[in-house]
């Protein structure tokens, strides 16, 4: 413990300067766990951190620093998987997550990557937002990003404990807009989950802010699989994705509620993975969006089986939805709509 | 000694021919590639607009495959050698999933207006240029099925099999014409002691209620459907599985004696071989197992499982049920195998490198060889499709 604080303490009088993210918002040497796909844990518990170069890995928060990576192990493409454990006794609290520079290099730093939570319990609810569309021009309401502050604010308000954020972050999927997107993001006090929707795919410039297409978590008693669909449009052959959507949803298969979070769903989409996600192995519920409206009494769920759908109406028109999780059911509460 | 010395070049050299696949650094870019061994180079012969995967023709001239154009996809065809170039006239935007008949004179393909999964079934004929609906019409009864769209169509190489379910032709399911079905089809002994080709297709039909939707494998002519595993259920007493379950990737062996495909009955997703003898389970295992393929003798299938956790090449000698692992990586996934026409050597797709890679391994695993390079790049690379050979004039 006398270790640890007294290498905090030195980390912190080096990592002084760090900038959050890189200078232009994109994650730098660390890529998992980020603002949009956040690590949720007790004290005690070990996350697995992915970074494009073997660094030892930091919290930062409450004023504190502390190293918390172990061991670390290269992956195929250059990257490295870092164990990485949350001292017992840290208090809970959102962290950044950082990574110390090689001697001549920059810090890596970013903000509200590592949530301690003091437990989890079986009830808790979930906050929904989709469509933000930042960047978007729009006469008959204020800016996007105004629209979105409101909104986090009502979350942050409420009585959420986590954020899901279900794509179309940007308008055009613009540096510029996911700069925006970030900074309002960071003003939430939950950990924020978020996925790619179709505006946001142009080039690389999701990868570049929030890393995977595709990941899943753990709430609690919950698995949340979050994916995107926009490379389904077209790609009927078997692929990365499916591969990994399979793995995940085995691997969730001891949850309470699994839970499906993506941009949009048709059923023509991806026949592979509507297999895996609907058919073999179906999930509790899909959340998602880019309707920019709610599902109707019709499109109640997956027209393959069980799974319902929960469709939340677009943040852009300044609406959200909180979600009851409990062992009774998931229950989407009205849809909630700020000035 | 001279005769060693030819025997040991042999086993030494790489693999001969070519191999086309997809490569692309997104969904958008996707371009369809041909890599020749006897040159070790690879060049782009498809357009780079979400190309999908290459069908060769059966004498290896034509590759088809579909492409975005304005307002949806076409099936393009491409010849290699003369570098000649086809886009299939189309009545509707969206048309995907391309597969030629035996002859090579026809291909089928599914196409909608982009609406979802209400797609028809179109053949389009070489010698008239012209395309024409198969199956009949969707939104209606079909055997007990309510037949919405349809999916992944194969070309029935002989009527073997269906003689051998129904040698008196007794077929009878309501809303289809047997009598149509068999003539359209080619599908009576006249036809076989001819040696005149069937004209009919194996078709995933998407059916049901919605909330309850499934797919089944069908028959399909001109003008006929045919659920076609439904006799067999019926004689097993398990009439009732038909559409509880979603098959999925039908596939005829090339003598069209044995029929696989996949389903999800049982309650995890295996590979099941249809035959006169019935249906049976062939990969059995509680991990899933995807994508079966044919090998040459009609007895043997490569199929992609889980069992070992990750995605792994597998064979199922379909006699047997007994499954030898191919291609099994601890660490990464592999998949999409593809034998070559004398069956020495494998192409498939791992990712082991960081990035999905097209590589050509010798039968018993010996001698891998990387043939794509989409790392390089940041893209990916899949769908390996060997080139048949074509006959010497």
């Amino acid at each position: 413990m006398m270790r640890n604080t007294l290498s905090g303490m030195i980390l912190l009088i080096l990592c002084a300067a760090a900038q959050a993210r890189t200078a232009d918002g994109t994650l730098g040497a660390i890529l998992t766990p980020n603002n949009g796909m956040p690590a949720v844990l007790r004290a005690g518990e070990s996350f697995e951190a992915v970074l494009t170069e073997n660094l030892p890995v930091t919290l930062a928060g409450g004023g504190r620093m502390i190293l918390v990576s172990e061991e670390a192990k290269a992956l195929a493409g250059g990257r490295y998987s870092v164990r990485c454990v949350v001292p017992p006794g840290t208090p809970a609290g959102a962290y950044a997550i950082g990574a110390m520079a090689r001697e001549g290099g920059e810090a890596d730093s970013t903000p509200r990557s590592v949530f301690v939570v003091p437990e989890f319990r079986d009830y808790y609810v979930v906050a929904h937002l989709s469509d933000t569309h930042i960047g978007k021009l729009r006469e008959d309401r204020p800016d996007p990003l105004a629209t979105m502050s409101q909104i986090i604010a009502a979350v942050n308000a409420s009585d959420a404990s986590l954020v899901l954020i279900t794509g179309d972050l940007t308008d055009r999927g613009q540096p510029e807009e996911f700069q925006g997107f970030l900074r309002v993001l960071d003003t939430c006090a939950l950990p924020t989950f978020v996925v790619p929707g179709n505006h946001d795919r142009n080039e690389r410039h999701y990868e570049r802010h929030f890393g995977p297409l595709y990941y899943g978590f753990r709430f609690g008693p919950d698995a949340f699989l979050c994916f995107d669909t926009k490379d389904y449009l077209t790609a009927d052959e078997c692929g990365p994705q499916d591969l990994a959507l399979y793995r995940m949803r085995r691997a969730q298969r001891d949850a309470r509620w699994s839970i499906g979070v993506t941009h949009r769903y048709e059923a023509a989409m991806g026949p592979r993975s509507q297999w895996t996600l609907f058919v073999d192995d179906p999930l509790d519920a899909l959340f998602f969006g880019h309707w920019h409206r709610e599902n109707t009494e019709e499109e109640k769920a997956v027209p393959w089986g069980t799974t319902r759908f929960v469709v939340t109406p677009a943040a852009l028109n300044g609406e959200f939805r909180l979600i009851d999780m409990a062992s009774f059911g998931i229950r989407p509460r009205p849809v909630q709509r700020v000035p | 000694m001279i005769l060693l010395l030819i025997q040991l070049g042999a086993l030494a050299a790489g693999p001969e021919g070519q191999l086309a696949f997809l490569q692309g650094t997104e969904q958008e870019d996707r371009c369809v590639m041909l890599h020749d061994f006897a040159t070790g180079g690879t060049r782009r012969i498809g357009s780079g607009q979400r190309d999908t995967a290459p069908q060769w023709s059966p004498d290896g001239a034509w590759v088809a495959y579909a492409a975005a154009c304005e307002g949806g996809m076409a099936i393009q065809l491409f010849a290699p050698d003369s570098e000649a170039r086809e886009t299939l006239p189309h009545a509707r935007a969206w048309n995907r999933e391309p597969r030629w008949s035996p002859d090579g004179r026809r291909l089928a393909y599914t196409s909608d207006d982009g609406r979802g999964l209400e797609r028809e079934l179109r053949v389009y004929s070489r010698e008239t240029g012209t395309e024409e609906v198969w199956g009949g019409a969707l939104e209606r009864e079909v055997g007990g099925f309510h037949l919405r769209g349809w999916l992944q169509a194969a070309w029935l190489p002989s009527a073997q099999l269906l003689l051998g379910l129904d040698p008196e032709q007794k077929l009878e399911v309501a809303g289809m014409d047997r009598d149509a079905l068999y003539a359209e089809g080619r599908l009576n002994e006249e036809a076989i002691r001819s040696r005149e080709l069937p004209l009919a297709l194996l078709a995933i039909g998407v059916a049901g209620p919605p909330g309850r939707w499934s797919t089944e494998p069908f028959l399909v002519t001109r003008t006929q459907a045919f659920p076609l595993l439904l006799p067999i259920r019926a004689l097993m007493r398990h009439a009732g599985d038909s559409g509880r379950f979603v098959e999925w990737n039908i596939a005829p062996n090339a003598k069209g004696d044995r029929i696989a495909f996949e389903s999800n009955d049982g309650g995890d997703r295996e590979i099941f071989v249809l035959s006169r003898t019935g249906i049976a389970d062939v990969s059995n295992h509680a991990a899933a197992d995807w994508n079966p393929t044919w090998g040459k003798s009609g007895r043997m299938i490569l199929f992609q499982s889980f069992r070992h956790g990750r995605s792994g090449i597998y064979e199922a000698i379909t006699d047997t049920a007994h499954v030898l692992p191919v291609v099994v990586e601890e660490n990464c996934d592999a998949w999409a195998p593809a034998w070559n026409a004398s069956e020495t050597w494998l192409a498939y797709v791992s990712d082991c490198s960081g990035a999905p890679e097209v590589y050509a391994t010798r039968k018993d695993g010996r001698d891998p060889v990387q043939v794509s390079q989409s790392g390089s790049i940041g893209g990916f690379a899949e769908a390996p499709a060997w080139r048949p050979r074509q006959e010497k004039q």
